[in-house]
């Protein structure tokens, strides 16, 4: 499976959002549909923030926290809990205390931007305690304005939390008063024809080895339309995301390659978009004994 | 290792905060220095070591290479950098034919700090693990070991502040500076002298030498020669207890005005060659 980080026009679009709080310490919702690669876009941009631990003199920098929201766990300490594990070994403390060592902590490790990945899994006591923590951070003695981003899985065109900020509660008005002026909630959208062209290219690159005679560009504009299926894009965004592309792509090669082709054919593309758009919901009976090269361990 | 990226496999395995041991530091200091640096309260770090290693005490003294490993785990130091902190390689040079040595009893062990080196870095010098340590040399003061509250210093008081006063939360660097006498800071000198020749050139064999020369020079001195044989006294105290510490030894060496070019004045290398063959 394929799973290198490829900097795509769906990662630009969203690692820009990103790079926006942190630049501005603003605060935003940003929502893509499952699949488009909003996860590995958040590792690759806490990867490539800098952060580091050096004991010479001591001193710990991490721009970026960023976690995943906790699930079935409402409670603000399983939240608090996992900010914390993003430093490093966790210690065992009370609340209380865990509350005042996190703001002290953020400060010291000058912390810029919070990137709560799956944030459609926050509760309202999750949001309230980010809500606790920042304004603990931007007040005296540490007076540190963090950025903040709620990255959401959506359907639909409906974002995650608007609703729910837009409420007349004091503490959504405390929150909507917090987002970004100009973009508090976006959507980025998955990749249009011409974007996955390139990407193309760099699966081209990467098989080039078990495929010498590999030209998966000219395939660009049939891949498009069998990726753009209602049945895989549901919300009919018009729009093709990395997990299908990827799937598609690499379920082909692995059937031209035990077909020991050089490139790829348009029958076995065919035959895997199909697989994907049309016997996408098929049961698979599995029975008879696997031949040894079948045979798992 | 000087930098830990975030990428790394033991970012999540460190410390928030990770230390690096300054020259001559001690264990104990360290240990201080890594809860202060985590915004953790005095003992938290030897906490964590506790936990991860599935044990119970921890003797800053005389630690397990179980536990210097896993302190070394958690700021990303190997067991080498960690051992540094401690006599324990020194002792283990020395330990060849007593089955166990000790720099001190840790019942005897009265913590003292320079409150002068808490202040300019929160650093606490390897030395005062030694027994008879009562002075800083670099500070020529001496080192305090009651808060003026008059209570003894605690190196992990729970629940307090590293580097604090367990009863009134004192700073040590608030500490009384008192300048320590010149007999004070000659008998200091003296003390670690002998402490630096015994673990820069002792051997096992070398040891066993200088406790006959020390029981030699107490025969002489008592002059009560008729009965015992030399090494004797040692020995039946090291059989009683089984164990042999290096405080007694310094101590009976300064006591019968000994010193070490006396005791291996006709000492070759090639005694101690033997000493390692065996």
């Amino acid at each position: 499976m394929f799973d290198d980080f490829v900097e795509t026009a769906f990662e630009k679009r969203f690692q820009g959002v990103l790079q926006t709080a942190r630049r501005y310490r603003s605060w935003h919702v940003i929502a893509a549909v499952p699949g488009s690669g909003k996860s590995l876009g958040i590792h690759d941009f806490l990867l490539r923030s800098h952060g580091y631990k050096q004991g010479d003199p001591p001193r710990t920098r991490l721009p970026i926290l960023a976690v995943r929201a906790p699930k079935n766990a409402g409670r603000e300490q399983v939240l608090g809990m996992a900010l914390a594990s993003a430093f490093g070994v966790v210690r065992q403390m009370p609340w209380s205390v865990r509350r005042s060592w996190l703001v002290q902590m953020m400060a010291q490790i000058e912390v810029e931007c919070i990137v709560i990945d799956d944030a459609q899994d926050l509760s309202v006591s999750h949001l309230a305690f980010l809500k606790e923590l920042t304004d603990n951070l931007a007040a005296p003695p540490y007076e540190r304005r963090v950025g903040l981003c709620l990255v959401a899985a959506h359907s639909g065109n409906v974002v995650p939390w608007q609703a729910t900020f837009a409420g007349p509660e004091i503490l959504w008005r405390q929150f909507r008063r917090r987002m970004d002026t100009e973009k508090p909630y976006c959507i980025v959208l998955g990749h249009t024809e011409e974007e996955i062209r390139p990407i193309l290219a760099t699966f081209e690159s990467f098989y080039r080895e078990q495929f010498p005679d590999l030209q998966l560009q000219r395939w660009t504009k049939p891949i498009f339309t069998w990726l753009t299926n209602s049945m895989l894009d549901p919300d009919s965004t018009g729009r093709v995301t990395m997990d299908h592309l990827t799937r598609l792509v690499t379920t082909a090669l692995r059937r031209a390659y035990e077909e020991g082709a050089s490139d790829m054919t348009p029958a076995i593309l065919t035959e895997t978009a199909e697989l994907m758009i049309l016997r996408r919901e098929e049961t698979t009976h599995i029975d008879g004994i696997p031949k040894p090269s079948e045979e798992v361990g | 290792v000087t930098r830990i990226k975030i990428a790394d496999e033991n970012w999540s395995t460190t410390l928030p905060v990770i230390v690096k041991p300054d020259r001559d530091e001690w264990l104990g200091g360290f240990l201080l220095r890594c809860d202060r640096a985590n915004c953790w309260h005095a003992g938290e770090t030897v906490a964590h070591i506790l936990q991860s290693t599935s044990t119970k005490y921890f003797n800053p003294l005389a630690p397990p290479p179980l536990h210097l490993w896993a302190l070394g785990q958690a700021v990303g130091l190997s067991l080498t950098h960690m051992q540094h902190l401690t006599y324990q390689k020194e002792l283990a040079r020395l330990e060849g034919l007593i089955p166990r040595l000790l720099l001190q009893p840790a019942h005897s062990f009265l913590l003292g700090v320079c409150p002068e080196c808490i202040y300019q870095l929160h650093f606490i010098e390897k030395a005062v693990a030694l027994p008879f340590s009562q002075v800083c040399l670099e500070h020529e003061l001496r080192l305090q070991h009651q808060c003026s509250c008059h209570t003894y210093l605690k190196l992990f008081p729970r629940g307090k502040p590293p580097f604090c006063c367990a009863a009134c939360g004192l700073d040590w660097q608030k500490l009384p500076h008192v300048k320590a006498e010149h007999s004070a800071i000659q008998a200091e000198e003296t003390f670690r002298y002998f402490f630096s020749r015994l673990f820069s050139q002792g051997t096992p064999k070398r040891l066993a030498r200088l406790l006959s020369f020390i029981e030699e020079r107490q025969r002489r001195k008592e002059a009560s020669v008729k009965a015992k044989q030399p090494s004797v006294h040692y020995i039946s105290r090291l059989i009683a207890r089984g164990t042999l510490s290096l405080e007694d030894v310094v101590r009976d060496l300064v006591l019968t005005n000994a010193s070490f070019d006396e005791a291996f004045a006709d000492w070759t290398n090639d005694q101690d060659q033997i000493a390692v063959i065996e």
